[in-house]
């Protein structure tokens, strides 16, 4: 026989306390009577020799009810059978961390499951991640991917955890695992959880940094933040947080830098939450390229435009043509915004404009002048292209409803009178805004973490009340004990009714 | 309000009771008939010769002139016929829902019925662990309302309070009798007291009440029992052997009580409030007295 929770064990202590506490104590029914004379241990052992007064009857039962309890919470255990045992090690981020040993919780974990098993003599073993994997060489690779929910009822699980994170807790209590290889004891840990940088508004070369720090653990903790890579070195700063407080920090870095990481100082047990790294390349201004044929007034709002590059190279990144029919993409293509001919303009009020839904919805619609002059479509296929803008009925805004997109218009940008107008470069923009999907100038990149992810702190205490009694190695002998339990206390609280029943008729009777 | 027995009954008991008291007193005297002790009373007890020192107003001229020598009347003292009723009215008479103080009250009315039926003078004493009502000694109807009425309101102190029977002695003259009605519960020097009481009396009866209640517990139960009078606590879980030494406890201090009784020629009787007042009155007037 084994226990599962034998430190409950030391609740038999209360047996004794129990005792006193009926014998010594005396926490008897006040009951008056007409003399001491009558009841004295004189008396007594005059009548029946030495014989000592009897206990209380209820002593013994209150003494086995709590000695069954306490019993039934170490959870004794006796072998059946010895069944292959599959252990299942936990793969978050935390196991990663390193203790005072100098060992990782993963080869902590992994090393003591392996003396347990070797001292129970079980061989037939199989060692997975709770995601279903093989195990990974390193704890660097460690990468939490979805549990498994169905284990092999043939077969004994084990589970090697710190129990840092609830959601491994819940799966070990809903899957039937039968023995738990707890490890872990640091629970100090600071975290990089996001890293997040964008163009700034009010300055073309320069990006906004802003990067998101968590305490993690149970005390405060004081680092210090420095960012690399960002082109002029950056001063690093001192932070102080209080537990399971977070703290946001903001640099301004040159748009020219390639990476940005950030380091925490000096690092802590979970090393590999203390740098974020963002890949800044995606910021750049984008190279268009532009026709020939287009209008020197669109090549003026292009030039314009921060977050475009006018060039001629020969891998653009976004591309204007006019004077082109509209038509399907080759694959390969990059977003471009179609200027077709145009013979038949008309000048159309604002009033005759109408934005549709989709533009709404993506935030296109913008401001146009009191009067514009718009063609034709001659070409439109409404399941491949959707309007973005009306005219009388007909498309003057098309885009095609699969990326990458062709925005087609047939607005007639070449007008000078238009050229003036002050929305004329907001107009542009717009129309690259919607070839490119998203718009331009709030374009931003990040990294995250999760924040629970990088909680440390080992919970010992795994509920393990759902294992099914055909997935433990041993017949669980606690349920016996309680059900034993529960007869003694209704027998027990039978009795004091009976007893209160009683004292009741002989108050009345006297 | 204590319920007092009906007149009927009272007077069913005064013919017994003064056949039986009569009896009683004979038996007491031996062979001879009751005869009063001299003194001041106005009831004629005999003749004898003048002694120097008699007050002429005694001498009774006409008998001295017929036998030619002075001889004077002797009377017997009134005090001789002077009855005190000792009501217990410990806290220990109040238990078991006062059937013994109920029994006791009855007992002591029918008692002081009979006695004053038969021309003597009642008093009555109720004590605790002092004497905590006294009414005195009268004759007749108008005393036997009084005491009636004092008895039918009178109720046990519920709580701490002892009995101490010498209390009454201080009250009582020498030439008194006395009755007293308790339970003798008490944990005191009882057996002095008794002692003291009977040498401060000419005749002493005693009528101790017992009450099965006070011999029964709720079995198997761990109960804190706590002593009425003294206010002593006890821990005990009652079973059969308990009962039966508390029976034993009692057995034990009736026949102490008897023989201390015998010894100072006390007429005692034990009564069981079961049988009620008239039980145990009638077999008080049964009870052989002890030699003194």
């Amino acid at each position: 026989m084994s226990w599962s929770q034998p430190v409950w064990l030391l609740g038999l202590l209360l047996v004794p306390i129990i005792w006193w506490l009926h014998r010594a104590r005396g926490h008897g029914v006040p009951w008056s009577v007409a003399s001491l004379l009558l009841w004295s241990e004189s008396a007594q052992q005059g009548s029946v020799g030495t014989r000592r007064a009897a206990a209380d009857p209820a002593w013994w039962r209150r003494a086995a009810i709590a000695a069954l309890l306490v019993t039934a919470l170490a959870a004794p255990r006796v072998q059946l059978e010895r069944r292959p045992v599959t252990v299942w090690v936990d793969d978050g981020l935390s196991m990663a961390t390193i203790e005072s040993d100098g060992a990782s919780r993963w080869q902590s974990g992994l090393a003591r499951a392996q003396e347990t098993l070797a001292a129970r003599s079980l061989v037939q073993t199989e060692w997975r991640t709770i995601s279903g994997q093989s195990l990974p060489a390193s704890p660097q690779d460690l990468r939490r991917l979805t549990p498994v929910t169905v284990l092999d009822a043939s077969r004994e699980h084990w589970l090697v955890t710190d129990g840092a994170d609830p959601r491994v807790r819940a799966w070990a209590a809903a899957n039937g695992i039968a023995r738990i290889v707890p490890v872990g004891t640091v629970t100090e840990n600071v975290a990089i959880v996001a890293l997040a940088a964008r163009p700034a508004l009010d300055s073309p070369g320069v990006l906004d940094v802003e990067v998101e720090i968590v305490n993690s653990g149970l005390r405060a903790a004081q680092r210090t933040v420095a960012l690399a890579g960002a082109g002029p070195a950056q001063v690093p700063r001192a932070l102080q947080l209080a537990p399971l407080a977070d703290a946001r920090l903001r640099w301004r870095v040159s748009r020219a830098a390639g990476a940005i990481r950030v380091v925490l100082q000096p690092g802590d047990a979970l090393a590999a939450d203390d740098s974020l790294t963002l890949t800044a390349q995606q910021l750049q201004p984008l190279d268009v390229q532009l026709d020939a044929s287009c209008p020197s007034g669109l090549r003026r709002a292009l030039a314009a435009h921060d977050e475009l590059h006018l060039q001629s190279g020969a891998v653009p990144q976004l591309r204007i043509d006019c004077a082109n029919r509209p038509g399907p993409q080759s694959p390969g293509a990059v977003p471009r915004l179609l200027l077709p001919a145009i013979d038949d303009a008309r000048t159309v009020g604002a009033a005759a404009l109408l934005w549709s839904r989709d533009a709404v919805t993506e935030n296109l619609a913008i401001p146009l002048p009191a009067t514009l002059r718009i063609g034709t479509a001659r070409e439109f296929d409404s399941a491949r292209d959707q309007v973005l803008l009306w005219t009388d009925g007909r498309p003057a805004i098309t885009r095609t409803r699969v990326a990458p997109y062709t925005v087609s218009t047939w607005i007639d940008l070449e007008q000078p009178a238009l050229q003036r107008e002050p929305e004329y470069p907001v107009l542009v923009a717009a129309l690259l805004d919607a070839a490119w999907g998203r718009p331009l100038l709030r374009r931003f990149e990040q990294v995250t973490r999760e924040p629970a992810l990088t909680r440390i702190v080992p919970e010992r205490r795994i509920a393990l009340a759902s294992v099914p009694r055909a997935a433990r190695a041993g017949r669980d002998d606690s349920e016996p004990l309680l059900w034993l339990a529960l007869l003694l206390m209704m027998w027990d609280l039978a009795a004091s009714l009976r007893q209160f029943i009683a004292l009741r008729r002989e108050q009345v009777a006297r | 309000v204590n319920e007092l027995p009906a007149a009927a009954d009272l007077a069913a008991f005064g013919r017994l009771a003064r056949r039986l008291l009569v009896q009683a007193d004979s038996r007491r005297a031996g062979t001879r008939t009751v005869r009063g002790r001299r003194g001041a009373g106005l009831e004629f007890l005999e003749h004898r010769d003048y002694r120097a020192g008699d007050e002429l107003r005694h001498v009774d001229w006409r008998l001295s002139a017929r036998r030619s020598a002075l001889l004077v009347r002797e009377r017997q003292v009134d005090a001789g016929g002077d009855w005190w009723l000792c009501v217990d009215a410990s806290s220990s008479m109040a238990t078991g829902a006062g059937a013994k103080w109920r029994v006791a009250v009855q007992c002591a009315v029918a008692f002081g019925y009979s006695l004053l039926d038969l021309g003597s003078r009642v008093g009555l004493l109720v004590y605790a662990d002092d004497v905590v009502m006294q009414l005195p000694c009268g004759r007749g109807h108008t005393q036997f309302a009084r005491l009636a009425r004092a008895l039918r309101e009178w109720q046990p102190v519920q709580r701490r309070a002892g009995s101490r029977l010498a209390s009454c002695a201080a009250q009582l003259s020498t030439q008194a009798s006395a009755i007293a009605f308790s339970d003798f519960l008490t944990m005191g020097p009882w057996q002095r007291e008794l002692a003291q009481l009977r040498a401060q009396t000419q005749t002493l009866r005693a009528l101790a009440f017992c009450d099965a209640a006070d011999r029964r517990l709720p079995l198997h139960q761990h109960l804190s029992l706590m002593d009425i009078e003294t206010g002593q606590q006890r821990d005990l879980v009652p079973g059969a052997a308990q009962l039966e030494a508390a029976a034993h406890a009692w057995s034990t201090r009736v026949r102490e009580l008897q023989r201390c009784c015998a010894r100072e020629s006390i007429r005692f009787s034990v009564g069981d409030v079961a049988a009620g007042w008239r039980g145990a009155a009638v077999q008080h007037l049964r009870v052989q007295a002890g030699p003194r």
